[in-house]
């Protein structure tokens, strides 16, 4: 589904990743785990096409169609979805609003008729009880004075209304009280699907008790430097990076 | 030896003064209306056009109106208006003026009378001599419109009265038109109202002269006023317009402006808070594309003691249109327990849009509550990445935002239906207006 070879980018003139190789299957869940400033985040803004994030060389393709070809709408038109690390507040945009614009865009994309309004909403309802927020949430401002964990809930309820293919999520654990997690969790979990793929990128082992993973990468300097099953994750919660000797020079220069 | 210049607009001056008298020779008057007109029209004759060297008017030259001698009627570039959605406010009393002449009138209204000046009685002569006379002398178009005998119209509210919504549309048909209307409201106590004027070009699109507009309230204890002024006017019409509001204890006055600029468009909305406890919202949207320019100058005084105002103005300003926003509040030595507020946002979508702004406080009185803020910005780029990675089209990404950023003033429109044509009003901007 998702092929990532030789990947070079950089943030204005800082190079971030380094020759990231990943490969993601259908129905595979990948956890991507590493120390801060290893190039986690970057990796998510890549591959959704974030303005700044150049990349120098290396290529991803996505279900046999070049990603970085793609405006970040297209890229979503495509079946990818980032649950965002900061959702970002939009004050006078609904969320309702802001959903319905989101899937008739798509819907549109792939040639399909526009959901109508009653249609919307009830699924709009049904989703965003899946994540135990009040619907009322869906009539406020898209993350408009949200907390933290409300707004985390509220990316799992666009994700499951979206349905992506390929869905990241960029520390959409960091917290979390343990209540969010498990709905962030189960909402993960419910999306899980044999044409489907999911990619976590977390910083603690933690999440991975809930949604558990296929393979682990901990990603150092801007490359995967190991991987592993799920052991691995459990294996840094226990020793840390430290065993990995990691070099450090790079992000300490 | 110094030679003096002649003053830039003098010849606009005499060609408006000129054009004002032959309209007072013609007209059939009484003639304490006649002696009111002349006395404005020497007001008139003595005021300074402004130039950019008048400070108030620094940012909003007047230079288009030049054309309006110059020009053949019918002879200058227009642009097709578009025809203005319906508004779907059931049946609603309505005024009609065409060219600046009262045209229609509705059937009768309970709680709401209408005379034309110049069939006035003795005791509402008195009101309109009071209203025509009570001229800020620094804005000279305002004695034009007081001196210029096209029609006025004074609306008297009952006291207790509670009516539907009252509209009076202003529609410019013919080219190099001078509408020059003039109202004035009286309501009584506790009398409760709300007035929607709509200044419209005619599908036909000759609509290029100039508007010069006035009103004027007057509410007494109690009475409540909800007022909407939509500009929807040809790219090319010149607005001059004016609103004053007096307001008495306890009364309150709610403006709503929306406008979508055109070649010259000013307004200046005062408020005089003249008795304790009155209250007053100003709020406004400005949408400007193309290179329309609108002006707003605002000025409110707080005369007495525990007085509210709020007021909220913002605008998205596209291709090479240009805003001007100066928002007085001016708070009298005894208006003490003042609250006033005041913001001004405006979204630039091009380097060439233009934005000038200015808050001015005097404040006179030391126990008031007193807060101004303006700001200039673009687009949230953050705001537009992450609805693109929810798939929604960059182009339309914007859209969602620059209705967003105006939409919260759109929707405090009381009146639901108006507030709804109001958004249908500003659809199209959304569309034309594009970020560069």
């Amino acid at each position: 589904m998702l092929s990532i070879k030789n990947l070079y980018a950089r943030v204005e003139d800082k190079e971030i990743l380094k020759g990231l190789t990943l490969d993601i299957k259908a129905g595979e869940v990948h956890a991507i785990m590493g120390p801060n400033g290893s190039g986690k985040s970057t990796l998510t803004h890549v591959l959704t096409g974030r303005e700044g994030y150049e990349v120098t060389s290396g290529e991803v393709i996505y279900e046999g169609k070049n990603l970085l070809d793609m405006a970040p709408e297209q890229r979503a038109q495509e079946g990818l979805f980032l649950a965002f690390q900061y959702p970002v507040e939009i004050p006078g945009v609904s969320n309702l609003q802001f959903m319905r614009t989101s899937m008739n865009s798509i819907r549109k994309y792939r040639g399909q008729d526009e959901l109508d309004a009653g249609a919307f909403l009830k699924l709009a309802r049904q989703k965003i009880g899946m994540v135990n927020l009040d619907p009322e949430f869906l009539k406020r401002g898209v993350n408009e004075g949200f907390s933290g964990g409300e707004k985390k809930r509220n990316e799992i309820m666009q994700m499951l209304m979206l349905e992506p293919r390929l869905a990241l999520l960029d520390e959409t654990d960091s917290g979390l009280d343990i209540d969010a997690l498990q709905v962030v969790a189960n909402g993960v979990n419910a999306l899980k699907h044999p044409d489907r793929a999911v990619l976590l990128v977390t910083h603690y082992q933690r999440l991975l008790n809930y949604i558990v993973p296929d393979y682990v990468h901990v990603l150092a300097n801007g490359r995967i430097v190991k991987s592993g099953g799920r052991e691995l994750a459990l294996e840094l919660e226990e020793k840390g990076y430290g065993w990995l000797n990691i070099d450090d020079s790079d992000s300490n220069a | 030896m110094t030679i003096a210049t002649p003053h830039p607009y003098e010849t606009l001056k005499q060609w408006l003064l000129g054009k004002a008298r032959e309209q007072l020779k013609t007209t059939d008057a009484p003639d304490w209306l006649k002696g009111q007109r002349l006395a404005a029209l020497d007001v008139f004759a003595n005021a300074t056009l402004p130039t950019r060297k008048t400070e108030n008017w620094r940012y909003t030259p007047i230079v288009s109106l030049n054309s309006l001698s110059q020009a053949a009627a019918g002879d200058e570039t227009r642009s097709p208006t578009e025809s203005l959605p319906e508004l779907s406010a059931g049946p609603s009393p309505t005024f009609t003026f065409i060219d600046g002449v009262l045209s229609t009138t509705p059937e009768s209204v309970a709680g709401l009378t209408w005379t034309r000046f110049s069939e006035a009685s003795d005791a509402q002569q008195l009101h309109i001599t009071a209203a025509l006379q009570s001229l800020p002398p620094q804005h000279p178009f305002l004695a034009l419109n007081a001196g210029w005998s096209g029609e006025g119209l004074l609306l008297e509210v009952a006291p207790e009265a509670t009516l539907p919504l009252i509209q009076i549309h202003y529609l410019a048909q013919t080219a190099q038109a001078l509408s020059l209307p003039r109202i004035v409201v009286r309501a009584g106590r506790h009398s409760r109202f709300e007035l929607l004027e709509v200044f419209a070009s005619s599908p036909r699109a000759d609509g290029t002269g100039l508007t010069n507009h006035a009103i004027q309230f007057q509410l007494a204890n109690s009475a409540q006023c909800v007022h909407t002024v939509v500009n929807h006017e040809a790219p090319e019409q010149r607005h001059i317009g004016f609103v004053q509001a007096t307001l008495q204890g306890h009364s309150r006055y709610e403006h709503h402006a929306f406008a979508r600029g055109s070649a010259l468009c000013r307004r200046d909305i005062q408020v005089d808070l003249s008795e304790p406890a009155a209250e007053t919202r100003l709020n406004g949207v400005y949408l400007l594309n193309g290179s329309r320019h609108c002006d707003f100058h605002t000025c409110i005084n707080h005369q007495a003691p525990h007085c509210n105002s709020e007021e909220a103005f913002r605008g998205i300003i596209g291709d090479t249109a240009r805003a001007v926003f100066n928002g007085r509040i001016h708070i009298y030595r005894d208006a003490q327990k003042s609250n006033a507020q005041m913001s001004n946002n405006n979204l630039l979508l091009t380097s060439r849009a233009e934005v000038n702004t200015k808050p001015e406080l005097e404040i006179y009185a030391d126990d008031v509550k007193c807060s101004h803020g303006a700001t200039v910005g673009q687009l949230d780029k953050q705001a537009l990445y992450y609805c693109q990675s929810r798939g929604i089209p960059y182009e339309m990404a914007c859209q969602l935002l620059s209705h967003a950023f105006v939409n919260e003033l759109l929707e405090s429109v009381p009146n639901g239906e108006i507030a709804t044509w109001l958004e249908a009003l500003a659809e199209p901007f959304y569309r034309e207006a594009k970020p560069a």
